[in-house]
């Protein structure tokens, strides 16, 4: 029933519009209150002056009744109806009766509202009279004299027109302030909202008008307060622009390490018809199929590496068993078609070895390394091991290859960058793993150890990085 | 053994099948998912090399349906996708091994090599004779309890035996089981590797012995 009606009612788009609506509802509610409550309040305050008259004459007249050899009689004095004749539009009348209930003057109809007999204290009560409603008090008297005694009664009834007339005065006055005062504070929060709300105007005004390729900070006049909003803009599009930018260099790359093995395989395809003995036929063939491998580890790698690099920046992170994941690549990422054979080790300091971490990326990166060190380095021996530090974690991978010159460590994790001999790796293997060690907190490590193995450092942090890589 | 390429690139299926004829397989190759699914039923294959993406049903369907009679068949996936989603996918799903497009030939010879072999004998996860213990899945191999340091291909010398105690194996079977026909080593390299084996084996109540002229066997001694 609520959302039905929810939805029916349709918010206004703007944030201005809505706040308004929110203004509105709560001057409005504010003020219908304040009204209520004055209204109340002035007509209690009509009330109680018009019963103090009323009383007041009730009371003069009931001082009036005197008794005297038996006989009751009253004379008003004019004071007592002089306060009640000011209300000129009003009609009053009145009753007085001696303690046998005889009326002793004024009209027969006028009954005492109460039989509580106090001495002179009034009872206040309404009576309908020919449809009107009139406020009526009465006062009991205790009459002595030597012969008789008794409670006499006053009856005294007025219209009240005047009382009405009173509380219309009050809240023509009252009612004016109030919507004035509210009016007033509506418009100003009003205009306070606008003020507030201009510096957005302006970054949306500084971001639709400046041109598509357009990468530089945007520059608005902002309070402290959107400040962080602007600085955040300006901060993506600065990491977006350096993102273009290296995509932009990386393309230029790979479209010289895509297209050199094609034209090869052109070539070679060419001259393939061209061969007139099988011999030389088998030995374009043998070149043409070194080529293809090499597109094809080209083509892996680079798919890899867009695979790598999406998951960096959406996959959260996840609790990662190193161990499993350890022996998942070695036994994926060593070919069974190896010609060499291989001792392969693989230690660790615990049963269970948790991280956070994108397992999908941590398998890709280390399955790189496995492969390089097998397929490029690995003589004899391939040993893994996975050792923990008190806020990293160290999955060493060493082999009894070649290994990697010590002056290529710098540069050996930027893209295409190792030198390799035709029909080896794509050069984007140790890219991808430092991109993942990175993005773990962690880095990308080369040593030879004391044996004179060479060896790749994978290291990870222990807890989450504060900041993933940008 | 018999194997079942399920694969409907003509050119890629082609390739597969005449490289697993050439180990000296029998091969059936299917073009879709239904028909191989036929086929699973009636016929009993050793090997499914199966392509992820088919016309029909594709072959992750295929590979549910597989496991859900409770045929344990050994499943090796061919994919083109992303790699690692249909890799875990797949492995989740029962596939034993998988090789992602484009892949080498001679790797695919070598990991049909080894899913035979690993299925040979039943699908223990560890293989025990005397003070050895064989783990089929870290492939690591402990003797009292002390891990051995055995090569790839003592590794597998060692499962061939291990898997079929009571076999005496030829070296040509040797030969064929962890090398394949058309490869390089003789022999001779089995002999090679049936020594050094022998030697890190030493001590452990297991040892190879020589049946002349048939071929080799293990003991327990």
């Amino acid at each position: 029933m609520t959302v039905a009606l929810a939805s029916r009612l349709e918010l206004p788009p703007s944030i201005f519009g809505r706040l308004r609506l929110l203004l509105a509802t709560v001057f409005l509610i504010g003020a219908l209150g304040a009204l209520a409550a004055a209204w109340t309040l002035s007509k209690r305050a009509a009330t109680d002056a018009y019963d103090q008259l009323l009383i007041s004459s009730a009371t003069q007249i009931s001082e009036a009744i005197t008794a005297e050899n038996g006989q009751y009689s009253v004379l008003p004095p004019d004071s007592a109806f002089e306060t009640l004749a000011q209300s000129k539009d009003d009609r009053f009348f009145f009753a007085v009766r001696a303690p046998d209930g005889s009326l002793l003057t004024g009209e027969p109809g006028l009954l005492p509202g109460s039989r509580h007999q106090v001495d002179g204290l009034p009872s206040l009560d309404y009576i309908d009279d020919d449809g009107e409603t009139m406020r009526t008090v009465t006062i009991h008297r205790f009459i002595a004299s030597l012969d008789t005694k008794g409670w006499s009664s006053v009856v005294v009834a007025q219209s009240l027109g005047a009382r009405y007339q009173l509380v219309a005065r009050l809240m023509l006055r009252i009612g004016a302030i109030i919507i004035f005062v509210a009016a007033l504070g509506f418009l100003a929060s009003l205009e306070a909202v606008k003020r507030a709300l201009r510096p957005f105007d302006r970054i949306g005004h500084a971001l639709s008008s400046r041109r598509t390729q357009d990468m530089g900070p945007i520059e608005v006049e902002s309070p402290t307060e959107t400040r962080a909003l602007v600085d955040t803009i300006n901060h993506t599009f600065h990491r977006l622009n350096e993102r273009l930018n290296k995509l932009q260099n990386f393309a230029g790359v790979a479209a010289h390490q895509i297209r050199t093995p094609l034209a090869a395989l052109g070539a070679q395809t060419e001259l393939l018809l061209t061969d007139q003995t099988a011999q030389s036929r088998r030995k374009r063939v043998e070149r043409i199929r070194a080529h293809l491998g090499k597109i094809s580890r080209l083509t892996h790698q680079l798919l890899g590496q867009a695979m790598v690099s999406y998951r960096i920046d959406r996959i959260p992170h996840q609790e990662v068993d190193l161990v499993e994941l350890v022996r998942h690549v070695l036994r994926d990422a060593v070919p069974e078609s190896l010609s060499r054979d291989l001792v392969v080790e693989f230690d660790y300091a615990a049963p269970r070895i948790p991280v956070p971490g994108d397992d999908i990326n941590l398998r890709e990166a280390l399955a790189n390394l496995v492969n390089n060190a097998v397929t490029h380095g690995a003589v004899t021996m391939l040993r893994v091991r996975i050792d923990e530090g008190s806020d990293q974690i160290c999955i060493a991978i060493a082999d009894d290859g070649p290994g990697i010159a010590s002056q290529l460590w710098d540069t050996a994790t930027q893209p295409f960058q190792l030198p390799r001999t035709e029909g080896e790796g794509a050069g984007l293997g140790l890219s991808i793993a430092a991109d993942v060690a990175k993005a773990h907190g962690g880095m990308l490590a080369f040593a030879w150890t004391a044996e004179k193995l060479f060896e790749i450092s994978f290291i990870v942090a222990r807890s989450a990085p504060l900041e993933k890589a940008a | 053994m018999r194997i079942l390429v399920v694969e409907d690139t003509a050119d890629v299926g082609e390739g597969v099948v005449e490289c697993l004829e050439a180990l000296g397989h029998a091969v059936d190759w299917a073009r879709d998912g239904e028909t191989a699914d036929e086929w699973l039923r009636d016929t009993g294959y050793q090997l499914v090399v199966l392509d992820l993406m088919l016309p029909g049903f594709d072959g992750l369907t295929l590979l549910r349906r597989l496991r859900e009679r409770r045929c344990e068949t050994p499943v090796l996936i061919l994919t083109a996708r992303s790699a690692i989603d249909d890799r875990i996918g797949s492995l989740d799903m029962g596939a034993d091994d998988y090789l992602v497009k484009p892949f080498d030939f001679r790797e695919l010879q070598a990991r049909v090599r080894s899913l035979l072999r690993r299925h040979s004998g039943g699908r223990a996860a560890e293989l025990k004779c005397g003070k050895l213990v064989f783990d089929r899945s870290a492939r690591t191999v402990r003797i009292d309890d002390v891990p051995a340091k055995l090569t790839r291909r003592e590794l597998s010398l060692l499962e061939v035996f291990l898997a079929r105690p009571t076999m005496v194996f030829s070296k040509a079977q040797l030969l064929d089981q962890l090398f394949g026909f058309s490869a390089e080593p003789t022999e001779n390299s089995i002999e090679v590797l049936i020594t050094r084996l022998r030697r890190k084996l030493a001590g452990s109540g297991v040892e190879i012995t020589a049946q002349r002229g048939i071929g080799y066997h293990i003991v327990e001694t």
